[in-house]
């Protein structure tokens, strides 16, 4: 169901907003802080509780942590495998599956049965597929966990696909593919996206044809194809026993048939994108920015420094130096955010902001300014060990609670990070020094590959020509595009 | 009253802990053994009082050694007068931005600095227009003002303690400051925010102003959804307060000064109007001393007295439309009672019966069987302290109209004025909200939201707890009632967006 736009408005007004990373499955890292900010006491020494785990014959891993404080139950089942390995046509059609599982009815109830009795019981299941990853969940007062999770596991396992829920499912696709124009950001996003990762299964956008060629024998094939318990992980967190939890995943994802085969590694990203400024004309009283290039793998060997790197420049808020130059001191914009958010191959290097058409030029240029100093000079010390205790005394809330701590095992396994990964990176965060931060900036950024999108009104591209036929402008020299957006990019 | 307000969410657990009585929902609840462990929830909130009026909540809970801690204080869009909508949100932002010695290399010689800008702003239109004179003098203190600023200092030591979500909003009734920390930096913690209510400094105020213009063109010039719903408000109140923007109007904002949001402070921003709340690693024995030792410094001050414009009540339909670059939509909004009006709470129990899940009989007729739209939900609002709006908003599918949509909305409202309820759908209703409140209750930060809020609506942090004891007794008589007086043309406003052509 679309999100209603009302929702979002009548919502009070904060002081900032929250950055929307286009990247997939995020996580969260941890260190010890180096001197002078030390951690306190209790909160160092805190030993969070490990999940409980066990492995079904069919490979299904089992994540258990019980949790007495409220009479609820929640379950996450989270699977390796996505669009990434999806068909080349109809682009969408892996998201389609996910999303029908749990609207189309499952087992023996239809779909409006299968409404009914989830209103009734007060519960929630929810499915879902993504690039990378996917999955269903539930959550359910603990007197009703039995039944939730056999209907939990039938939307699972046994998903109906009903024709007349696909032909709901459709119609409301093509609602929200239509109004996508209504938002410069989504604008921005999409023709970025595009234009970095190109004809790949990373920048390929679902447009109306797509969406109008899905059928149900397709979904049933990915659902075949990608629900399966080899590579997934069930988590329950809540008021519930072990026994009880043991019984019934073993009676409901037991006979679960494994594919028998890991997924082949991700598809590879296509080459570099074409450098340039391309300007996309709609009429909004602020420019939407997106500006970057292909960027770095998970677990690349210098994410440690990377992650000092994103503190220091750009996707910590108020803290970062995008957000001190642009926001704080020049008043340019609400939100701005810079970093390297690394992918499955390769990830992006961004930069996003938006602001009024008539500072559209100098908020870039001042945003550029602020990565060539992090290439010029390397950051002092105490500006580096302020990012480190961030990280550092933030760690914590990592393991605040039962079910965050189980879920975050689970992804960190997914993303198949080494076991040990905690345990070293705080040793490898601690070591980060200032040189290691620069390499970062001269090594992983190189300013003349970006793509840079301007989404805005017209008037904002006549300024975008003039600096970049201005030998003082950063934007100097650019090639300046023109591109038109009507529900995907349309590239000339 | 459930939206824009967090306070009713938390006082249903509270019913649920302290009034174990005759819903389904309880009943099962207890069977689930939740009772006792509700029970002890509340049992364990400490309440206090500061000699200044400062009201303190303290609730230990949880394995992790983490706490949220907010502050919040009792002004909002609700409390401004006309030519100042926008100054509370605007004060939020600037509550940011440091005190006498956070965010400053040299108080006092920055503060003849800052008192050479009030005066130019007090002759230029707040800085709107300044001389070629002004603009020198204006720019050369800003010059030697940049050598003194430490921006984002506050924040940025924020930051380095751990802090997680640090944020503060601003609606029609509250400012809400809150921050989730490491237990380790509770005094640093009562430290800060005592210093930014206390001592705050209205430094690189007037890049704020843009930057807050900045949130208004995202939020509302270039969001449909956002346009629509100021021109709603505006159309649907013609006195109260109410009308008006949380953001402020454009022209409004530009003319605030630094010197205005002093006055401001001084105003709202003492003891008796300020609540602050901290959910998680509590020490019941020793936090209270270190919060008065901080809080208690805010020198005693007058109670805030509030006089606002009631609104006329309404003779009939009304309508607003904006026509822009963008696919239609449209909100219905009813004129409603709120709490502790005794209609409240089936209002908001019809309105989840109407619209609250996919087998309402709204979501039934409109999205699933003639799909004239792609979703349909319901809020209330805009605020809680005054009579407000129960609305239905609604996402227009092509090729259909605003017009079709509203045709049969209409066609189901009166079918369900006609035959009421069912028992079976009141039920799922009442269980529903029940159910969204627990989820609800994971968060420590929204506990202690809800707790501070609480108090200071209702001069009780369990004040709403009869709330949730009217809506577990509402009954099928009531929602038949409220949906006869309140779901009616003659007070209701529509507004659509219209895609321009």
């Amino acid at each position: 169901m679309l999100m209603s736009l009302l929702n979002r408005v009548i919502a009070v007004f904060s002081v900032f907003v929250v950055c929307l990373i286009v990247s997939g499955c995020s996580v969260p890292q941890g260190v010890v802080a180096p001197p002078p900010f030390t951690r306190g006491d209790e909160v160092a020494s805190f030993k969070p509780v490990q999940p409980e785990r066990w492995r079904l014959p069919n490979g299904l891993t089992v994540l258990f942590m019980q949790d007495k404080e409220l009479p609820l139950v929640r379950g996450r089942l989270f699977i390796r495998g996505g669009s990434l390995w999806g068909p080349a046509e109809p682009v969408g059609i892996v998201s389609a599956m996910g999303d029908l599982m749990r609207l189309g009815g499952a087992g023996n109830l239809s779909a409006d049965a299968l409404d009914r009795e989830l209103e009734k019981l007060a519960a929630g299941i929810g499915s879902s597929f993504g690039a990378e990853f996917g999955g269903t969940s539930f959550s359910c007062l603990a007197s009703d966990f039995e039944r939730v999770f056999e209907i939990f596991s039938d939307v699972t396992r046994a998903p109906r696909f009903e024709n007349d829920k696909l032909a709901l499912w459709k119609g409301q696709s093509l609602e929200g593919i239509r109004r996508r124009k209504d938002d410069a950001q989504t604008v921005a996003s999409i023709a970025f996206l595009s234009l970095v990762y190109g004809d790949t299964p990373y920048g390929r956008v679902v447009d109306d044809d797509d969406v109008r060629a899905i059928n149900r024998q397709q979904l049933f094939k990915m659902h075949q194809e990608f629900v399966r318990p080899d590579e997934a992980i069930l988590v329950v967190s809540g008021r519930v026993e072990r026994d009880q939890v043991e019984r019934l995943i073993h009676k409901h994802f037991g006979s679960w048939e494994p594919r028998g085969t890991k997924l082949p590694p991700p598809p590879a990203v296509g080459p570099p994108p074409k450098p340039g400024i391309y300007f996309v004309g709609l009429p909004f009283s602020q420019a939407s920015i997106q500006i970057g290039e292909l960027g770095v793998s998970r677990l690349t060997p210098d994410y440690p420094e990377i992650d000092v790197f994103n503190e220091l420049f750009g996707s910590s808020g108020f803290g970062s130096r995008l957000m001190n130059r642009v926001r704080t001191e020049k008043g340019y914009s609400y939100g701005v955010y810079g970093g390297m958010s690394p992918g499955v191959v390769r990830g992006i290097n961004y930069i996003f902001l938006q602001t009024k058409i008539a500072s559209a030029v100098p908020a870039i240029e001042e945003s550029l300014k602020v990565l060539r100093t992090l290439q010029e000079e390397p950051a002092q010390i105490g500006e580096i060990q302020e990012k480190q205790a961030a990280i550092a005394n933030s760690f914590v809330f990592n393991f605040d609670s039962a079910d965050e701590m189980a879920v975050r095992t689970a992804k960190l396994e997914l993303l198949q990070y080494p076991t040990d990964y905690d345990a070293t990176y705080l040793a490898k965060i601690q070591a980060v020094g200032p040189e290691m931060v620069q390499k970062v900036a001269t090594e992983r950024w190189d300013p003349s590959r970006f793509v840079m999108v301007v989404v805005g009104d017209e008037s904002a591209y006549s300024d975008l020509e003039k600096a970049t036929q201005d030998e003082k402008s950063m934007l100097y020299g650019r090639e300046l595009k023109k591109l038109e957006f009507d529900r995907t990019l349309l590239i000339q | 009253m459930r939206y824009g307000s967090e306070i009713i969410r938390f006082s249903r657990f509270l019913v649920i802990a302290g009034v174990i009585g005759s819903s389904l929902f309880l009943q099962r609840a207890s069977a689930d053994d939740s009772a006792s462990a509700l029970s002890e929830m509340v049992s364990k909130v400490q309440f206090h009082t500061l000699d200044n009026g400062v009201r303190v909540i303290l609730y230990n809970r949880g394995a992790a050694p983490v706490f949220a801690g907010s502050v919040v204080v009792r002004v909002g869009g609700s409390d401004e007068l006309t030519g100042q909508t926008g100054i509370s949100h605007l004060f939020e932002h600037m509550a940011f931005k440091g005190t006498r010695t956070v965010g400053t290399k040299d108080y006092a010689r920055e503060r003849e600095l800052l008192e050479k800008l009030e005066k130019i702003a007090a002759t230029s239109a707040a800085a709107q227009q300044l001389s070629e004179e002004q603009r020198k003098a204006w720019d050369d203190v800003h010059e030697k003002l940049r050598e003194i600023w430490i921006s984002d200092d506050f924040t940025r030591r924020y930051g380095q303690q751990g802090a997680v979500g640090q944020n503060a909003t601003t609606d029609k009734e509250f400012t809400k400051y809150f921050v989730n920390l490491p237990r380790s930096a509770f005094e640093f913690w009562c430290k800060m925010e005592a210093d930014r209510l206390l001592n705050p400094v209205m430094r690189q105020f007037y890049q704020e102003r843009d930057v807050v213009l900045e949130e208004r063109r995202m939020r509302f010039e270039d969001d449909p959804g956002g346009k629509l719903y100021e021109l709603l408000l505006g159309v649907a109140y013609q006195r109260h307060p109410y009308r008006a923007p949380v953001i402020g109007y454009e022209q409004d904002l530009r003319g605030i000064t630094a010197t205005d949001l002093d006055a401001f402070r001084r105003k709202y921003y003492v003891p008796r109007n300020i609540v602050v709340s901290i959910v998680g690693r509590v020490d019941v024995d020793t936090d209270l001393e270190v919060i008065r030792r901080y809080f208690g410094a805010l020198p005693k001050a007058p109670e805030v007295t509030r006089s606002v414009l009631a609104e006329a009540e309404q003779e009939g339909e009304r309508r607003v439309s904006v026509k822009m670059a963008a696919s239609p939509q449209i909100v219905i909004a009813y004129k409603k009672p709120n709490y502790p009006a005794p209609d409240d709470a089936p209002i908001s129990v019809m309105a989840e019966i109407l619209s609250g899940g996919r087998i309402s009989p709204l979501y039934t007729e409109l999205v699933k069987r003639r799909q004239l739209t792609a979703d349909i939900s319901n809020e209330e609002g805009p605020g809680v302290a005054y009579p407000n709006l129960l609305m239905f908003s609604a996402t227009v599918k092509a090729p259909h109209t605003t017009d079709d949509v509203l045709q049969a909305f209409d066609a189901v409202i009166a079918r369900f004025r006609r035959t009421g309820a069912t028992a079976e759908q009141l039920q799922i209703a009442k269980r529903s909200i029940g159910m969204e409140y627990l989820r609800h209750l994971q968060s420590n930060q929204s506990l202690a939201l809800d707790f501070a809020s609480s108090e200071l609506m209702y001069s009780s942090w369990k004040a709403s707890v009869e709330w949730y004891d009217q809506v577990m007794k509402v009954t099928l008589d009531d929602i038949k009632r409220v949906a006869d007086k309140y779901l009616i043309p003659e007070t209701r406003t529509i507004g659509t967006v219209e895609r321009a052509t």
